[in-house]
């Protein structure tokens, strides 16, 4: 949890750090300059992944993302990634690994002062993730102490599953330097389906993240770091 | 409006640690117990409650689990990690210049079968083809014989195994 924790703060340190640009950014525009909208191909990396991998031990995750802007508000919008993660609980231990691809569209709510392409934008996605699961050890639940339980390494693979679900995805992107974006997001998504397990469930699922046992939600954050490829200005 | 934002993904964020389903929620249908009654041997469907039994694991570390001046049914826990159980059924009879203590001998043998529960609560343990035998001691047992009446054990609404006396 404590590693997590720093991830997250590190995460947060560096959006800060976007942000004091965005404000030295917004000083200096020209009123009487024509506005230039930028349309392209905005590829990038999320970096909270790479920087997970290095920290956090059990896990390891990469991410692509990228968008191409259809209209002024709108931009069709796909990740692709790939997973590994531990997820350990007092009775329970697994490990998941697997690939996903989420696609869909971003919503532009914000208005840009003159000169400026910064967005926050509201988003949903279609996510699928194919993936296996390792039940790696377990230990029967009692409460009972005549005869406490032990773990059972008894490890069994399950294969071949997947699952799809919906996401809603808010987004804070900045232009620190010209066409290259940070871009800080947090995710909620609604799972649809996923393969049933026969005896065991599925604990993580790769871009979805961790599920409940109580709920289909689940939710998620990145920080990408993206470049435009500009192919049309007007 | 980016700092209204920021706060609002520092809420999300803060939400994300602690969730209901971290610990194993009571009522949880964990491993069930084996449910015992105790019947009269002269007249079998007839429940006769026990007076002052002690329950102990007949085992080198011995524990006693249960104790009560008067019962007529008990939960007892089977272990999950063997194919046996054993136990001391004691009943201590009070008289006038003494007091007697008649300890039996029982043994359930069963089969296992580990189901998921969830992510809390882990797996439990799902006992069939049980079957139950007293330790004979000629004339001495205070228990005269043992049926059992559902030889799967899963839930404990009511008698797996029953005890006349």
């Amino acid at each position: 949890m404590t590693k997590t924790t720093l991830t997250l703060l590190f995460c947060i340190s560096l959006f800060c750090g976007t942000h004091l640009l965005v404000a030295q950014k917004q000083t200096d525009t020209i009123p009487s300059e024509r506005k230039i909208e930028k349309f392209g191909i905005r590829l990038g990396v999320d970096l909270s992944k790479p920087i997970r991998t290095i920290l956090e031990e059990g896990y390891s995750g990469f991410e692509v993302v990228g968008d191409f802007r259809v209209s002024n508000k709108f931009y069709a919008a796909a990740e692709l990634g790939n997973e590994t993660k531990d997820w350990i609980e007092p009775y329970v231990s697994s490990k998941t690994k697997g690939s996903y691809a989420k696609l869909g569209f971003d919503y532009n709510a914000y208005e840009n002062w003159l000169g400026m392409e910064n967005a926050i934008t509201l988003g949903l996605r279609y996510g699928f993730a194919t993936y296996k699961q390792e039940l790696l050890s377990y230990r029967i639940y009692t409460d009972n102490p005549a005869f406490p339980t032990e773990t059972i390494y008894d490890s069994q693979e399950f294969s071949g599953l997947s699952a799809h679900w919906a996401e809603f995805i808010l987004s804070v992107k900045t232009e620190v330097l010209n066409n290259l974006y940070l871009s800080l997001n947090v995710q909620l998504k609604r799972k649809i389906s996923a393969t049933e397990i026969v005896n065991f469930d599925s604990l993580y699922i790769p871009g979805f993240n961790r599920t409940y046992d109580y709920s289909e939600f689940g939710v998620g954050y990145g920080y990408t770091i993206s470049y435009l490829i500009p192919l049309l200005k007007k | 409006m980016i700092k209204k934002f920021t706060f609002s993904i520092l809420i999300v964020l803060a939400f994300l640690g602690c969730t209901r389903d971290d610990i194993c929620p009571e009522g949880t249908t964990t491993t069930a117990k084996l449910v015992v009654t105790f019947n009269d041997i002269a007249n079998p469907t007839n429940p006769k409650s026990v007076s002052v039994l002690s329950v102990q694991t007949d085992y080198e570390d011995s524990v006693e689990l249960l104790s009560f001046t008067e019962t007529g049914e008990i939960a007892l826990p089977l272990k999950t990690s063997s194919d046996t159980t054993k136990y001391r059924l004691i009943k201590t009879t009070f008289r006038t210049n003494d007091t007697l203590t008649n300890v039996d001998r029982v043994m359930f043998v069963y089969q296992r079968r580990n189901n998921y529960v969830n992510r809390a609560c882990g797996f439990n343990t799902e006992f069939y083809n049980l079957e139950a035998s007293l330790e004979p001691e000629g004339n001495q047992n205070w228990i005269q014989d043992i049926v059992v009446k559902r030889d799967t054990v899963n839930d404990e609404n009511n008698a797996h195994i029953i005890i006349l006396h």
